[in-house]
């Protein structure tokens, strides 16, 4: 499945004809843990990758191998080094910015394909973009939000019920959850982010959570979400004292505060 | 001491028992040769996961299943309790039960059972109970059996099966996707389970598209889609659902370039949702009003990238 890009100028002719970007509004693009960029085979460990967030998918690499950024779309494909000053940075959120994508359509790369890999060659050198290898087993919220920074995003953007999270705020006795996600699983990205904001806002109660992540369903099955029956992702699941309480799936998501409330409620006081 | 008369009454009612439980019998193995005549190519996967080195045999061995179970179903429902039959019962219900029994022991408590194609959706230990209760059926019909004289209408089994078989090798190019899976007009979205892959689905107009990323007309999919829906923008929200696997999704996404998102979702949630792949599906407000087998034809298209109703 490899096919390479004629460089630089008939595909430059080409986005310059097709690209969306092309005199439309800034595209905005969010930090992202869910790629990453390999140079000579390895993971490049500065790099950064920021993607868009509605479709159709474009990246912004920023990498030490090359003194401006590089922009990648993939509809058409192509990649292409971006002058700096049109990337603007989000001034409430770090993990946020905000791409001009206009101007000069030059200083291109050559891009083929291998596997999940897009190979993007320029100056001799070789960059590659790639999913990130899911994320595994345990995890704390800080460990979490550091490999996946999206979830940041989708935790500030979201306001929990304010009745709930005093509910929540007045338990005393110590509450656990476990959290079953997939760093693969965009729902968990939509989902997983709104109980992240709860538990911010309750970080001062003894409820707190642990974040499991779960293999893709190709992937050889994970023990602990078997022993726990997860058969949807994302599922918490709520105990105390080493007790099963309640499980928060489905459409629990859409306002996690409220069914952890209902659940905790006989013992806030 | 009991007179005769009543040993006799209750010697009818045991045959009158067996016999029911063999009717019963019947009607649910016609059921299942049906539910699963509907879709062969599914049922021919649950052959080739059973049995792995049936390779290309697997769907000749499906359809074969699907004709047995007809006949055998057929004779039972006609009342035949001759030993012979009721040793094939007891033995396809015996057979039945110990694949129930690995699926259980195979520790897969997400897998979905196959008996009734894509008609009933239970566990490996509902299967296996079922099984079990179709197994004491099978001995309680031994209750029923008849001397050994030939039955009426010998004629009728045989052509039961060989009408499921040819409707089974039919069955994919019959327009019988609404029936056969559980994505159909009129159907909410809930239902079907996509809203969990999909929330956004509950409001507003959407296009889905169950897609398979291996296959090589998938691209020339999406560049239809993008072409004729105007992606992206255009009114109507599109929607690509195929499959859970990262590294393919990502191959994908670089060779394809869809301009709409696709979401992937577990392999044995979707397979209730499709015969052959691509399958669409207009979504209105949490319930689907249209499907298409394959694609939304170029006109529909057309109509959708206006903001119409096709």
């Amino acid at each position: 499945m490899s096919r390479v890009v004629p460089h630089p100028v008939p595909w430059a002719l080409l986005v310059l004809l097709a690209a969306p970007s092309v005199g439309a509004a800034p595209l905005e693009l969010v930090a992202t843990g869910q790629f990453r960029v390999y140079a000579k085979g390895s993971v490049v460990p500065e790099a950064r990758v920021y993607r868009t967030i509605d479709p159709p998918a474009a990246f912004l690499l920023e990498t030490p191998l090359f003194d401006r950024p590089v922009y990648v779309t993939t509809a058409p494909r192509s990649a292409r080094l971006i002058d700096p000053a049109r990337c603007i940075p989000d001034v409430e959120d770090k993990d946020v910015l905000r791409l001009d994508a206009s101007g000069p359509q030059e200083a291109f790369f050559a891009v083929h394909v291998e596997g999940p890999r897009l190979v993007m060659e320029r100056d001799g050198v070789t960059l590659a973009l790639a999913p990130s290898p899911p994320v595994l087993g345990e995890r704390t919220l800080g460990e979490l939000l550091a490999q996946l920074p999206e979830y940041r995003r989708g935790a500030a953007r979201y306001t929990p019920d304010r009745r709930a999270l005093d509910t929540l705020r007045a338990v005393g006795e110590p509450t656990e959850i476990l959290v079953f996600f997939g760093s693969w699983c965009p729902h968990c990205e939509r989902a997983v982010p709104r109980l992240i904001r709860v538990l911010e806002d309750i970080a001062t109660t003894p409820i707190t959570a642990t974040f499991h992540g779960v293999p893709p369903e190709s992937d050889l099955p994970d023990p602990e979400a078997e022993r726990y029956g997860v058969t949807a992702l994302p599922l918490a699941v709520v105990c105390r004292h080493g007790q099963e309480l309640a499980r928060l799936s489905g459409e629990h998501w859409e306002t996690p505060e409220r069914r952890l409330a209902a659940v905790l409620r006989p013992t806030a006081r | 001491m009991t007179p005769p008369r009543d040993a006799a009454s209750s010697g009818r009612a045991l045959v009158a028992i067996g016999s029911t439980a063999g009717r019963l019998l019947g009607a649910v193995l016609v059921i299942a040769a049906w539910a699963k005549a509907v879709d062969p190519q599914a049922f021919a996967a649950e052959v080739s996961t059973l049995l792995p080195a049936a390779g290309v045999l697997a769907l000749p061995l499906a359809v074969a299943a699907i004709a047995f179970e007809t006949g055998l179903g057929t004779a039972l429902l006609l009342g035949w309790c001759q030993r012979a039959i009721l040793l094939l019962v007891s033995l396809t219900f015996a057979v039945f039960t110990a694949i129930a029994l690995g699926h259980v022991l195979g520790g897969d408590s997400t897998r979905n059972c196959g008996c009734f194609g894509q008609l009933l959706e239970r566990t490996p230990a509902q299967a296996l109970l079922e099984n079990v209760a179709f197994l004491a059926l099978s001995a309680l019909a031994w209750t029923g059996r008849a001397p050994g004289r030939m039955p009426r209408r010998p004629w009728l089994p045989p052509l039961a099966a060989t009408v499921a078989a040819a409707f089974a090798v039919a069955a994919p190019r019959l327009p019988l996707d609404d029936i056969a899976t559980g994505l159909a007009p009129g159907m909410p979205v809930a239902r079907t389970r996509l809203d969990e892959i999909v929330p956004e689905l509950a409001t507003g107009r959407h296009l889905l598209v169950l897609l398979d990323r291996r296959s090589p007309d998938a691209s020339a999919q999406v560049a239809t889609l993008n072409e004729r829906l105007r992606l992206p923008g255009g009114p109507l929200r599109v929607w690509g659902i195929a499959a859970d696997d990262p590294e393919m999704a990502a191959a994908f996404l670089w060779t394809a370039g869809p301009a709409f998102e696709i979401r992937s979702g577990p392999a044995n949630l979707l397979r209730r949702l499709y015969r052959v792949l691509p399958r669409s599906a207009l979504v209105e407000n949490g319930r689907i009003v249209r499907t298409w087998t394959g694609l939304p034809s170029e006109q529909a298209l057309d109509a959708l990238g206006r903001g119409d109703l096709p």
